[in-house]
């Protein structure tokens, strides 16, 4: 699968080494991954979805105390990343 | 239709696609804006494949995110590697993942290969054991320090300070009758002390470590030969045992007293100060005290007048006082040897040439 804004991980992962390591895996367990509905990609990362709706996720990453949320493509293609933002306490 | 886009070639333009995209996800097949997102979400691939460097994880963090992900933990994958120590070992990059372990983890979790097959560091069993030595190394000065502190605090609390000891750079508990300057001292006498007692007089802060380690290693060999052992002492420490610590028995107490005191006499006096007190306070065998009175005591003649062959003798009957005083006949043959590793010692150290020692190990002890 492409990951597309990876650069809005990129971006937030450039705060602290913890979410470099976490953020780096989650792009590498999409692209590694083969075109799959979002219900599909949430049951192999079940543990960190914390919201689905539709093709939209929203996952809880274990280390870099953030959430993301993505959406996959009506193609299943591709995933987006929408927005990556620091978890409430 | 025509779709509109731009070329995506700064993080602006890509941002602005990015955003775009958002509005446009849930666009129908078939749609224009289907196109417009499927044409956006390419542009933005491949400038993103060209500019990210969002890094591929290593292959530890990559298993922790996905055990995290599946809600695994450290358990299952002992359960799955056989061994606890070896899923711990994995975690804590002590081990690398071998390809039966990736070949497992890829089957059972069903985790990409390619991910865990990367190459990555692990601590080798040389690091881990340089690391520990290291940390063992830091406790051990760490708590060696702490009980040398203990030592002075407990140990030199009832000793004179240094400014107290101040009070000896113009005058001496015990003065001898006859008392001789080091300045009106010949070089060879002077030097003959320091070849025989303390080699690295100047070198030193008042206690000589490598002295007193080679003295250490050489206690036991000297001990089963019947020799007495050498203390590894310095001037220094020998002038605060004969001047300030002559009361106190051989004990592990009064050597840290004298390790205290000599530190004080160094900064208190300093080095010639300290060298004229020891050569005036020294015991030389029979009723010699001092060098004036030794130096009259063996060879009838002031200390200033002292020979190379006489001067090595006095620096060699400090070992020994008694055992070594030439008016006794049965010491001449042990003082000649003494006194004859002292010129050879000279010698060594640059004080004199061989020659010259080989010319005063050929003079008899007394004439």
């Amino acid at each position: 699968m492409d990951i597309i804004g990876v650069s809005r991980l990129e971006r937030f992962a450039s705060r602290r080494k913890d979410d470099l390591a976490d953020l780096s895996a989650l792009a590498a367990f999409i692209r590694a991954t083969g075109p799959l509905p979002a219900r599909q990609l949430a049951e192999r990362l079940a543990h960190l979805v914390v919201a689905q709706d539709g093709e939209s996720l929203e996952l809880a990453m274990p280390n870099a105390d953030c959430c993301v949320r993505l959406v996959v493509s009506r193609d299943h293609q591709s995933v987006h990343v929408v927005h990556v933002e620091r978890e409430r306490a | 239709m025509a779709v509109s886009v731009e070329p995506i070639r700064d993080p602006e333009a890509c941002e602005r696609a990015l955003l775009e995209i958002d509005t446009l996800l849930e666009a129908s097949p078939g749609t224009a804006d289907a196109d417009r997102l499927e044409i956006l979400s390419i542009l933005v691939a491949d400038y993103e494949r060209r500019t990210s460097e969002l890094p591929d994880p290593d292959p530890v963090a990559f298993l922790q995110f996905a055990m995290a992900g599946q809600g695994r933990n450290q358990t299952d994958l002992a359960q799955l590697l056989g061994s606890r120590s070896r899923a711990s070992e994995v975690l804590k990059r002590k081990r690398a993942l071998s390809a039966e372990m990736i070949d497992r983890i890829v089957a059972e979790w069903r985790l990409p290969y390619e991910q865990l097959a990367r190459h990555y560091a692990v601590e080798s069993g040389a690091m881990r054991i340089l690391r520990r030595g290291a940390i063992a190394t830091v406790a051990l000065v760490m708590l060696g320090a702490s009980v040398a502190a203990g030592l002075v605090s407990y140990y030199g609390a009832d000793l004179p300070s240094t400014d107290e000891l101040r009070v000896y750079a113009s005058s001496m508990p015990s003065p001898p009758a006859d008392f001789v300057a080091l300045a009106d001292l010949p070089p060879d006498v002077v030097s003959a002390f320091l070849a025989a007692e303390d080699g690295n007089y100047y070198a030193h802060g008042g206690a000589d470590p490598f002295a007193i380690m080679r003295a250490t290693f050489n206690a036991v060999p000297d001990l089963l030969a019947g020799r007495k052992p050498s203390s590894g002492a310095t001037i220094t420490q020998q002038l605060a045992k004969t001047m300030l610590l002559k009361d106190e028995g051989p004990t592990l107490g009064r050597k840290v007293r004298e390790l205290i005191l000599a530190g004080r006499l160094e900064d208190a006096l300093g080095k010639e100060r300290i060298l004229e007190l020891y050569l005036n306070a020294s015991y030389f065998g029979g009723p010699a005290y001092g060098l004036t009175a030794a130096a009259w005591f063996y060879f009838d003649k002031p200390a200033d007048r002292l020979s190379l062959p006489e001067a090595a003798y006095l620096a060699a009957v400090l070992k020994a006082p008694n055992s070594l005083r030439i008016d006794v006949p049965d010491n001449i043959a042990p003082a000649a040897q003494r006194r004859n590793w002292v010129l050879t010692r000279m010698a060594d150290d640059g004080m004199i040439t061989p020659v010259a020692a080989r010319l005063a190990q050929e003079a008899p002890l007394r004439r």
